[in-house]
Formats: structure tokens, sequence, C-alpha cells
């Protein structure tokens, strides 16, 4: 009620509480650290303009998620970061050695994850972290659900590949070429 | 696709990402937010309202107790000198009135040719003696004849004139002598008093009757020893004895008055009595003519109306409201009923910026309704309906303001406003607009609009403000709420606060 009114301790409070949260999602749907601090200003403006929308009987947490995926969507298709995708022809699946991603340390992960073209990286989160459905992700993006498992799996594969060539002691002998 | 191991290891190490929270941060939030924000018009000037608000009352309270305080004080003064005024009037002795009346009554008596130049200076003296006391010696020649003549017809000329007071004057004409009789009806309390004084004083004087009656005698015993036609001698010596016939006159002027009469007037009617008297005289003799004049006029006129349009005075104008999302701008017309009401009725046209929905689903959960069939403007079916984003929703209401104001004159053209009424909603149009994406992929931009039908009443409107008038231009300034019974469904919040200000122009006298 306090944030509503406008409160800025009540606000600060707020921020404070759920910083981790919102900043992680925005660390993965983003490029680089300025753009997650972008998306997640603007999360947070959202969130204390229409927290009167609330409603109090749903979890506030998966509220706040779809602010700020919502938020990084609306900020990457502003800048037009949507395009130059690739076509299905010139997708490479590899077979890869699943044990290997457990010995990476989630900042490397994450950092291989915000090398991935905008469209992929946020197929790939919203499907894989945030637990969205590739027609819903379609739905969003406004996008063909072909289109969007394209862009999943192309997402997928260029990671697979960021790690082979950023820690090729840990795949070498382990990644067996396939393709489709 | 299934979610494989890989996924799930990815998942779990993103998820686990979460910074910890700085100062920083948040200080990097709030220049954004200063930045990004544009304070709605409570935020911005709510807080200065306020602060207008209770500054401009606290300073009318001063204005009206300082205000009040020297008009007391004026009051005080003016207590002060009224009873001064009445401490003179109670102690100082009635005012001599100065206006003089007097009427001159001439009346010409007719003479014979003969004893046109014969000069009745003996007149006067005789009224109080009857002729037939007069001891006259051989009255046997014309000038005595004429003498006696004249007293007689003085006698006839007075005989009905008891209660008047009169002045008898003579002049002596070059041309003849003519007898001039002046009756004085009416004069001032002055001279009223002075006559009654004088003749106070002259009482013993006028006590002596028979020292008049010897100078007649003498002057009838002069003139029978004298020829006739010797006229001009006698002239002469009643020139010579002016002071005696002045004497002559003011006793005969005092006289003609009854005394008993005048002394129950020195004693029982004071002047302010007879000043009273006059003006009650004056005021039935006004209203006695003018009920002659028009008898039925004065009977079939009705009594004054308590209630008077005639100084009614009228403003036309134009204002502007501004509020929160919330812009009018309207033409007013003012009536004022005298001097601390009027009505107030006006057209103005609100345009009222609605909610925001982000995407048609936020939409669907906060109306619960299909935006689609709530806009109503589809053109064509589409087989693949698109996303929609970003909806916006304004109104436009044309309405008819209506208040009863209370008007509170304070100095110099001010005046403090308290007012409450409603808004009758005329017409109601309901715009949007909405992002959508076309075949390629561009975001496009719709806007549409439908006509809604408005509840005719659905608020109370009070406003309380200050106005000042220059002659006949008037400009208003005031703070309104306008609280909604319903919250319209085209509204986000069912608060309506803001700011009104009007300029009018009078007509009629200020």
């Amino acid at each position: 009620m306090a944030c509503r009114d406008n409160d800025s301790r009540a606000q600060r409070m707020l921020f404070q509480q759920f910083f981790g949260f919102v900043k992680g999602i925005s660390l993965r749907y983003s490029s680089s650290t300025e753009e997650a601090e972008d998306i997640l200003n603007e999360s947070f403006l959202k969130v204390f303009q229409h927290l009167d929308r609330y409603d109090l009987q749903q979890p506030f947490k998966a509220w706040l998620r779809t602010i700020v995926v919502n938020t990084a969507i609306s900020y990457y298709r502003k800048n037009q970061k949507f395009h130059g995708e690739i076509g299905l022809d010139h997708i490479q699946e590899f077979g890869f050695e699943e044990t290997v991603i457990e010995q990476i340390s989630a900042d490397e992960i994450l950092g291989l994850v915000q090398q991935l073209k905008p469209i992929y990286r946020t197929v790939f989160t919203m499907h894989v972290v945030d637990g969205y459905q590739l027609r819903e992700i379609a739905d969003t993006l406004d996008l063909n659900e072909a289109t969007v498992r394209s862009h999943f799996a192309r997402a997928r594969l260029q990671l697979q590949e960021l790690v082979k060539e950023s820690f090729p002691f840990f795949s070498e002998g382990r990644m067996v070429n396939k393709f489709k | 696709m299934k979610p494989n191991k890989f996924d799930e290891t990815i998942r779990q190490k993103l998820e686990g990402i979460q910074p910890n929270f700085r100062e920083e941060d948040w200080t990097k939030f709030r220049t954004y937010q200063s930045a990004q924000v544009s304070p709605s018009f409570i935020q911005r000037f709510g807080r200065t309202m306020l602060y207008t608000a209770a500054s401009l009352v606290g300073a009318v309270m001063v204005f009206a107790n300082a205000y009040q305080y020297r008009k007391n004080e004026q009051l005080d003064q003016q207590l002060q000198q009224l009873k001064g005024q009445f401490t003179q009037k109670v102690n100082t002795p009635t005012p001599v009135l100065s206006r003089v009346d007097t009427v001159y009554i001439t009346k010409y008596i007719p003479l014979q040719s003969s004893r046109i130049n014969q000069y009745d200076a003996t007149v006067p003296s005789i009224n109080n003696v009857q002729p037939k006391e007069f001891k006259v010696e051989n009255i046997d020649n014309e000038a005595q004849k004429a003498v006696l003549k004249t007293y007689d017809d003085f006698e006839k000329q007075f005989s009905g004139k008891t209660t008047n007071r009169a002045t008898i004057r003579t002049e002596n004409k070059k041309n003849g002598s003519i007898n001039r009789v002046l009756s004085s009806k009416e004069k001032d309390e002055e001279s009223e008093l002075t006559e009654k004084q004088s003749y106070l004083s002259l009482q013993p004087r006028n006590v002596s009757q028979s020292t008049k009656n010897q100078h007649i005698d003498s002057q009838l015993k002069s003139m029978n020893g004298e020829d006739v036609a010797r006229k001009e001698e006698t002239n002469e010596i009643l020139s010579n004895k002016e002071t005696v016939s002045n004497i002559e006159l003011n006793s005969l002027e005092t006289s003609l008055l009854e005394p008993n009469q005048i002394l129950e007037e020195l004693t029982s009617i004071t002047p302010a009595e007879l000043k009273v008297q006059r003006y009650a005289y004056a005021y039935q003799s006004v209203s006695s003519s003018a009920s002659e004049a028009s008898p039925a006029e004065a009977k079939t006129t009705p009594p004054p109306p308590s209630i008077s349009f005639r100084g009614m005075k009228f403003r036309m104008g134009a204002g502007i409201n501004i509020g929160d999302r919330f812009t009018a701008k309207s033409l007013n017309t003012s009536v004022l009923l005298g001097k601390y009401w009027s009505i107030d009725v006006g057209l103005s046209n609100a345009q009222i910026s609605g909610p925001q929905f982000y995407t048609e689903d936020i939409f669907r959960v906060k109306t619960k309704r299909d935006f689609e069939a709530w806009h109503k403007s589809s053109s064509a079916p589409q087989l693949i309906p698109s996303q929609v984003y970003d909806i916006k929703t304004s109104v436009s209401l044309v309405r008819i303001p209506i208040s009863l104001t209370y008007r509170w004159p304070v100095k110099d053209g001010f005046t403090l406003l308290m007012s409450g009424g409603t808004n009758l909603n005329l017409s109601a149009n309901q715009a949007f607009s909405f992002f959508t994406r076309d075949r390629n992929g561009e975001l496009v931009e719709k806007k549409g609009a439908f006509d809604i039908k408005p509840a005719l009443s659905n608020d109370i409107m009070v406003a309380a403000g200050i106005e000042k008038q220059w002659r006949y231009l008037v400009f208003q300034g005031e703070a309104y709420t306008a609280p909604y019974l319903q919250k319209p469904t085209y509204l986000t919040e069912n608060r309506n606060i803001g700011v009104r200000f009007k300029i009018t122009y009078q007509f009629g006298k200020k």
C-alpha cells in the first residue's frame, strides 16, 4: 500500500528485496550489464507505476517475472534487434556431452548466453529458464511457432558451440558432430 | 522439444544468478525514475496546491480579521461621534430655524379721489378701540369724516381675522397715499418668538392704551382746527412722527394677536414640535394631493415586491479545468443573485485520459472484456489474430456544469467563492489506440473511437477559490474536487481533483 502511495522508503525496500531476482532475469535477457540495468530499471518503474493492477491473490514473483520478461522483449523490439535470423536449412546440431556444462560456473554460462543473438537468447531463455511454451513465445513475439522452434534450436546449437570454443578442455573428445 | 539435461543444467545455473543489492543500484534507479517518469498532476502540484490553499486560507483569515478589526474601529469612532453629536444636541438649545415663510396679502382699499392723498396713520391704533369710543369733537369737516370712514373699513377688514397676526405698514406713495394692509399669516419660529417676546416686552406699553388714544385724539384735534385741503401738512406731520407711528405699528401688531393664545403656545409647544407639525403638514398635503390626483391608482397599486430582479447581473466568459489526466475547456455564464449568491451554468468539452494496457491479455484481465469485442472496430476478420500491444484509451465528454456559488466580497474587488454543483453529461466518445504487427512484422499503430452513453449526472463538484474584478472583467481561480458517484469504465481512478480558471465579462452595472 505504501508503494502505491509512492512512499520512497517502501519502494526502496521492495527494490532491495527483489533486486537480485529481477537483475538475474534482466541479465539473461540482455547482451550486457548495461542493457540489464536498463531492463531492470524499466521493470521496476513499471512495477511501481502499475502496482495497483497487481492481484493480491497471485504470487508476486510470477507477476514480477512477467513484467521483467515483457520489458526485455519490449526493449529489444524497440531497438530492432530481433532481425537477421537465419533459416532452418543452415541449422547444425551437435551431440553434446551434457556433463560438461555442469563444470562451468553460472557466471560463465551467463556470459555465453549473453553472447547469443538477442532473438536466440530470448527464445532460449524464455523456453528453458522461464518455462514458456514455444507457442506462447510465438504469440508473445508475434512469430510463427516454427520460427520460434528454429530459433530455439539455433540458440542451443550456438550456445554449445560457444561452450566448445570457450572451454575446449572440457569438451575435447566429448562432442560429436551431428548433421540434420 | 523436450528439455534435455543440457537445458536443465543451464536453467539451474542461470536461475541461480541473483546479484546482491548495492546502494548504487538504488541510486541509479532513482535517477532513472526521475528522468523517465513524468509525475502526475497531483504529484507535481499536490504539495504546492496544498501549501497554496493553506496560505490562501490563512491570508484570507488574517485579512478578514484585520478588515473586521478596522471596521469595528470605524464603527466605534462613528458611535463616539454620534454620541458626541447627541450630547451636543441635548446640551445645546434648539437651533433657530432660519426659514422664513411670509405671505403678503394685499388689499386695495378704494378711496374717494378727494381722499387719496390722505394718510391714515391713525388706523392701526384704533383696532382695539371701538370707533364709538373715540371722543372726536367737531367732526364736521370732510377730512375728519374720511378718517373715520377709513377706520370703519379697517374694522370690517379685521373683524373676521381675529386669530391672524397682522402687520400694517403704511407707505407713502408719490402719486398719492394708498393705505396698504399687509397681513402676515405665518412667520418662522424665530420671528414668532421675537414677536412674542416683543409682545411681552411691549405689553406694558400696549397696556397704556389710553396713551395711544390720546395721541389719536391729539391728531384728530390738530386736524380739527385746520383746513382739510392742507393734506400735505398732515402727511408731513405724520412723517415727522415716524417714531411714534412705529411704536403704534408694533402695538397694533401685537395687539392683533390674542395674548392668551400666544402664551399657551409659548409654554406648551416647543419649536421642535412645531417643526414636526410643519413637516407633517407638508407630508399630508403632498399625500393628500397625490391621493386626490389618482385615488383609484393608489388603491389598486400592489406593494413593492421583496425580491427585485432589477439589479440582476450577468457574466459570460470562458474557462479551463486542469486535473489529473483531465482537461476541459468551457464557456461559462453566471447569473448573480444579489450580493452573495450566483448560479453558474456552462458548456464544456472535457478530455480524459483513460487507463492503458500493455497487452490484450492485461486488458482482458482488467476489464473482463475482450478487446476486439470492446472496440468493435475490426474491419475484417483475421485468420490469425495478431497480438495487440500498448492499448491506450481516452474519453471526450460534452457536459453542462451547473453550480451554485456563495460569494463573500472582501475588499478591493476580491471575492471568496465557495460553490457546489454537478456536471450533466450530454455525450461521450471513447477513443483508443494500440499497436499490432502487420504481415511484414512491422509494428503499426491503429486508432479508433466509438460513442458511449454516460450517466446524466455522476459527480458532485465542490470548489473554493477567489475572484478578482476589474470593472467589468472578472477573473476566477478555484480548486475543485468532483468525486464520481460510480466510477466510470473509462477512468482509472475515482478521484477527480484539479484547478479551474475563468475569465468572464459582466453585463449590467458593477
